[in-house]
């Protein structure tokens, strides 16, 4: 057969934050190039796809876009379990939302897989006017905790492409392929801790 | 004259189709004879399309009759089972179709077969499948030439219907009809959404295939081909001889050289298989004749015993990249099909993006390569060879983003290559005697001489080299020469001359045009050099829009993906059920629609919910099921809290919310909110927590008196409850042994739980089943087991029951007492109430004392009904059980 048979990685992506940061407009940018105004809120979570080419290989992102509001708090586990990346959002223009986002990365650190790479997204960068959180604050922040940072803006689309693809080309490679793919399910019964078989934390 | 089966057949077919092999068959042993053959078109861009034809003879007439058609495809197969059976087998409507056949003429069956399993081979290397058939890119001939056959038409049309709808369902199908070539975006996406691993990778392969040319240019490249039967000459001939065969001012890109029986091929010779001093001369000789290094730069030097290949590549091609992956294999067919006194030298290399393969061979000579196809059998062992060797160097592809799905990779065999130079002495001769073709030489009928051609004949008859092509040579027959003369062989064997030397080529992908084909007048050996100009144009992949193009191929399928995500709708977020009441049932509907393209598994977890007691009190129907796009189903939201439900709220606040997930297998979850107001109740609760509340227990949150650590004597439920039947229902017929009514018994509960005052129309039995309720809603019994195990062993002994008991806690003794004496009061009255103290020895022995093996706490939320008094369960039965009669000492007694 002339062609190669390499098939994609596949990468459980979760997006966590605060109601109403924008987690379902970075998506949807991402995935369809859209954005809406009035983006209905996340009851329950979202499952999309999207694959980004890399230069050496291709990775494709299942995306878990999880409901932010508080009141859903104790099912995000669900989610983040077993996921290789997470972005974390947050609104420039709430410190509440920003103080939201340290917790969920806390959250991350202590219960997620551990290799998991997170990143933390300033969203709304388009209302720079009503800026509450300086990039510089959330820059020192990720670099304390070892973490990737951006500001993006969903609207504008700005820096929401360079986002995923800054995850992909951090997460490891190396992956088992004979692992079956297309796995959107989420585990309920048995909490598995999906350790990967590279150690590529955050900063690799 | 009779007619051959031959005849007859091309009588019925087209004068544009051939056919290759013919015998007739018949299914069983006594049925008609049939006319079984191998056909394909004689034109040479789909000879190798062959198809397999079934004809029948008609009743009084040779003529036959097309009955079936099956294109020769990858998945054919022939089998010999021998006795002169055969059984052919091959997809038909995407299952393997097996047709048996029985030969007379074994003599025939044989070739016959192999010609079978040649077309096969032929159909697999040129990946011939449905596919192909139905896109047209293969077979188009049959439907072209033989459409009017409607029966034998039917089964490409049925191949055909398969991959345009899309209904194949087997493991293979998914993949082939999915990457179907004009499926491209209107592919239906159920099945798309399989396209996993490597069936994604090939799906995006072949979408990128069908807009190559947006992304590819072709590149002009001129290869030029010299082959010499050198026969041993000892040490390489003068400079000049050899810019006169291979060209002084050489201006193509690519010099393949090629020589055979560079060492004398005896027993030693064999041995020595790498390396040769003649090589090394060779490879001097040549490189100064073209000019290495400043024109040109060697990419192989490769002997393997007789045979010597070198292959050179103009500078700039190199510098730039344009040639990449070269590799080469040496295969010996000679003795034993391993040793090396024939065999072929393969070089493969990725021009631009094309594979191009040289192959050099030195084939087995004599008449008998004909007969017994030795010729044709080395070529498939060759050809088939594998060319993932090992030597070579191999420089990987270009870093483009979606250069891993266009196939720079290294083909594995010759066959996949896309364009092929084979060349060399093949041995073919001309099937004539000396006297005859000396005599078509001098009278200079090339032609007809190229017509005795062997390499000629059993090319057009499909057995060797198919796909090949080559220019007739307008050059003498090249073999045999006294060396060093210009005379044929004159020696004893006074071998006849013939066209030894050759040089065939075969593009599959791009294009391929021969500017000569010439002999050259070399005499040192016995063979003339021969050798070949050749401009190619082959593909080069411009990787920008190669990046371009696969992108969008990539979007359009993840697009294709996240549509076939599985998605449900509910017609509501979040359902309130206000006020829930003890052992009332109330439910709430919602609509679950499947608003995806695909089927949905919906699954209602309860898992996650807070302390896990929902699952105690809420159910949900269907709590999964399956959902066909556009289907709706009503799911019923039902909350019941029974015993053990009402137990495990009593400390939680009323006001209970839930978050229901509703899973989709391999799709989005929703969050449905549940809202409930549990109102609390005694029911449920255990006597020594009851008699903490001195006030109702819906109010016990209010007043906070429980915890000031006074207790009542009696729980006060009960004491109400009981009062109650004092006071209404000592004369009641048959209380207790009658059904409460269900409304009534709400409405008492509330009472109890509330305080308020019961109202005068409730009916006694109605209190006596709100009083029995109550008793069994106890985690413990009244008499707790352990006692009751203890009174069991003593229950023919009153003393020895009353001791025990009286031993029990005071809560539960007080009960007791307090319950016995309502008994022996309505025992009082048995006239009228017509209760005996057997009856309610038999009721209050299960109420009072029930085992904790039998759970009577159990709650099913999904459970409808009420039941209404425990005498529903209960059986009179003739004797005594232990524990009635240790109630019947407690009834019967005064103290």
């Amino acid at each position: 057969m002339a062609a190669q048979n390499k098939s994609p990685l596949n990468f459980k992506l979760v997006l966590l934050g605060e109601g109403a940061v924008g987690k379902s407009s970075l998506v949807l940018r991402f995935v369809r190039g859209q954005f809406f105004d009035y983006q209905e809120s996340t009851i329950g979570a979202a499952f999309l796809t999207q694959t980004v080419a890399l230069n050496d290989t291709t990775v494709k992102f299942e995306i878990w876009d999880t409901a932010g509001q508080e009141r859903y708090h104790s099912l995000a586990p669900m989610y983040y379990r077993g996921a290789a990346a997470a972005i974390v959002v947050y609104d420039i223009t709430s410190t509440d939302s920003f103080a939201r986002a340290k917790s969920w990365v806390r959250e991350l650190q202590r219960q997620g897989n551990p290799n998991i790479v997170i990143a933390l997204a300033g969203n709304k960068s388009d209302l720079a006017s009503k800026r509450k959180v300086e990039p510089d604050e959330a820059r020192q922040y990720a670099e304390e905790n070892n973490i990737m940072f951006m500001e993006t803006s969903a609207k504008t689309a700005s820096n929401v492409n360079e986002l995923f693809v800054q995850i992909a080309r951090k997460l490891p490679k190396q992956q088992q392929q004979d692992k079956p793919s297309g796995s959107a399910n989420i585990k309920v019964n048995e909490p598995k801790q999906d350790a990967k078989a590279n150690n590529c934390s955050g900063s690799c | 004259m009779k007619t051959t089966l031959e005849d007859r057949v091309h009588k019925i077919i087209s004068s544009e189709d051939s056919c290759r092999a013919i015998i007739e068959v018949r299914k069983t042993k006594n049925s008609h004879p049939r006319v079984i053959a191998v056909i394909c078109p004689l034109d040479s861009t789909s000879h190798t399309e062959c198809a397999l034809f079934t004809f029948k003879s008609r009743v009084f007439s040779s003529k036959l009759m097309i009955r079936n058609i099956v294109p020769i495809l990858m998945d054919f197969k022939a089998e010999l089972l021998g006795d002169g059976q055969f059984e052919i087998s091959f997809q038909k409507k995407n299952k393997l179709k097996k047709v048996g056949y029985v030969c007379q003429d074994v003599a025939f069956l044989g070739s016959f077969l192999q010609t079978l399993l040649n077309a096969q081979q032929i159909a697999s290397s040129c990946k011939f499948d449905t596919l192909s058939v139905a896109t047209g890119k293969s077979h188009a001939w049959v439907l072209a030439r033989y459409s009017e056959e409607d029966q034998a038409i039917k089964h490409v049309y049925n191949i055909i219907q398969m991959n345009v709808t899309g209904k194949l369902s087997t493991q293979d199908g998914f993949s082939r009809t999915a990457s179907g070539a004009n499926a491209q975006l209107s592919i239906d996406p159920i099945i798309v959404s399989f396209l996993t691993g490597a069936a994604r990778s090939e799906w995006i392969h072949r979408q990128l295939m069908q807009r190559e040319d947006e992304f590819t240019e072709l590149r002009p490249v001129s290869v030029k081909i010299c082959s010499w039967n050198v026969g041993a000459v000892q040490g390489p001939v003068s400079a000049s001889q050899l810019q006169q065969w291979l060209g002084k001012d050489n201006d193509c890109d690519l010099i393949s050289v090629g020589l055979q029986e560079v060492v004398k091929l005896n027993t030693n010779a064999l041995m020595v298989k790498e390396s040769s001093s003649e090589s090394r001369a060779w490879l001097e000789a040549i490189s100064s004749a073209i000019g290495v290094p400043d024109k040109y730069m060697v990419l192989v030097s490769r002997q393997y015993v007789g045979i010597y290949h070198f292959l050179a590549a103009r500078r700039e091609l190199l510098v730039n990249g344009v040639i990449r992956d070269v590799q080469c294999k040496a295969a010996g067919c000679g003795i034993l099909g391993q040793f090396g006194n024939k065999g072929a030298i393969s070089i493969r290399a990725t021009v631009y993006n094309s594979g191009i393969c040289f192959v050099c061979s030195h084939l087995a000579a004599g008449k008998t390569q004909v007969a017994a196809e030795s010729g044709g059998s080395d070529l498939h062992q060759l050809s088939s060879s594998s060319l993932s060797s090992n030597d070579g160097s191999s420089i990987g592809p270009d870093g483009g983003n979606y250069s891993e799905y266009y196939p720079t990779d290294v083909p594995a065999t010759i066959e996949g290559h896309d364009i092929i130079f084979w060349y060399g002495d093949l041995n073919y001769r001309i099937e004539a005697g000396r006297q005859r073709v000396l005599e078509l030489i001098q009278g200079g009928s090339l032609e007809e001489l190229y017509n005795l051609d062997q390499l000629f004949q059993q090319r057009m008859e499909g057995n060797v080299f198919l796909g090949y092509k080559e220019t007739r040579p307008n050059f003498l027959p090249t073999y045999k020469y006294d060396a060093g003369t210009d005379d044929y062989d004159t020696s004893e064997k006074q071998r006849a001359p013939a066209w030894c030397d050759r040089i065939l080529w075969n593009c599959k992908r791009g294009s391929c045009k021969q500017e000569h084909y010439a002999r050259h007048e070399l005499t040192a050996s016995d063979h003339r050099p021969v050798s070949a100009k050749f401009n190619l144009e082959v593909t080069r992949v411009l990787t920008d829009k190669l990046s371009q193009v696969g992108e969008q191929v990539s979007r359009s399928l993840d697009h294709m993906d996240n549509q076939c995500t599985p998605n449900v709708e509910l017609d509501i977020k979040s359902i309130n059920f206000y006020d829930v009441h003890y052992r009332c049932t109330q439910k709430q509907s919602a609509m679950l629609r499947n608003t995806g393209q695909v089927f949905v598994h919906y699954r209602f977890i309860l898992d996650f919910l807070k302390e896990n007691s929902a699952k105690r009190w809420l159910s949900i129907e269907p709590r999964y099921g399956l959902l066909m796009p556009g289907e709706s189903r009503s799911i019923t939201f039902k909350v019941r809290v029974g015993d053990e439900a009402a137990r495990v709220l009593r400390g939680i606040k009323q006001e209970l919310q839930e978050t229901l997930v509703l899973q989709v297998e391999g799709g989005n979850t929703l969050f449905v909110s549940i809202t409930a107001r549990c109102l609390a109740t005694a029911y449920g609760r255990g006597l020594d927590e009851l008699v903490t509340h001195r006030y109702p227990i819906r109010y016990s949150g209010i007043h906070v008196d429980g915890k000031s650590g006074k207790v009542m004597p009696l729980p006060k439920e009960v004491w109400r409850l009981a009062g109650a039947i004092f006071e209404r229902g000592l004369k009641d017929d048959n209380i207790f042994l009658k059904y409460g009514e269900p409304k009534e018994l709400l409405e008492i509960r509330e009472c109890v739980d509330t305080g308020a005052p019961f109202a005068d129309h409730l009916a006694p039995a109605s209190f006596a089943a709100a009083l029995i309720q109550l008793l069994r809603s106890l985690p413990n019994p009244v008499i707790p087991p352990e006692v009751r195990v203890e009174c069991v062993k003593q229950h023919q002994s009153k003393e020895r029951c009353f001791r025990i008991l009286s031993q029990m806690p005071p809560i539960n003794l007080s009960v007791l007492v307090y319950l016995v004496s309502l008994l022996r009061e309505l025992l009082k009255h048995r006239e009228e109430n017509k209760l005996s103290p057997e009856t309610l020895a038999l009721i209050f022995s299960a109420v009072l004392m029930y085992p904790e093996t039998v759970d009577l706490s159990v709650d099913d939320p999904s459970s409808e009904g009420e039941l209404m008094t425990i005498s529903d369960d209960i059986e009179p039965r003739a004797d005594l059980t232990k524990e009635q009669a240790i109630l019947l000492h407690l009834l019967r007694s005064d103290g």
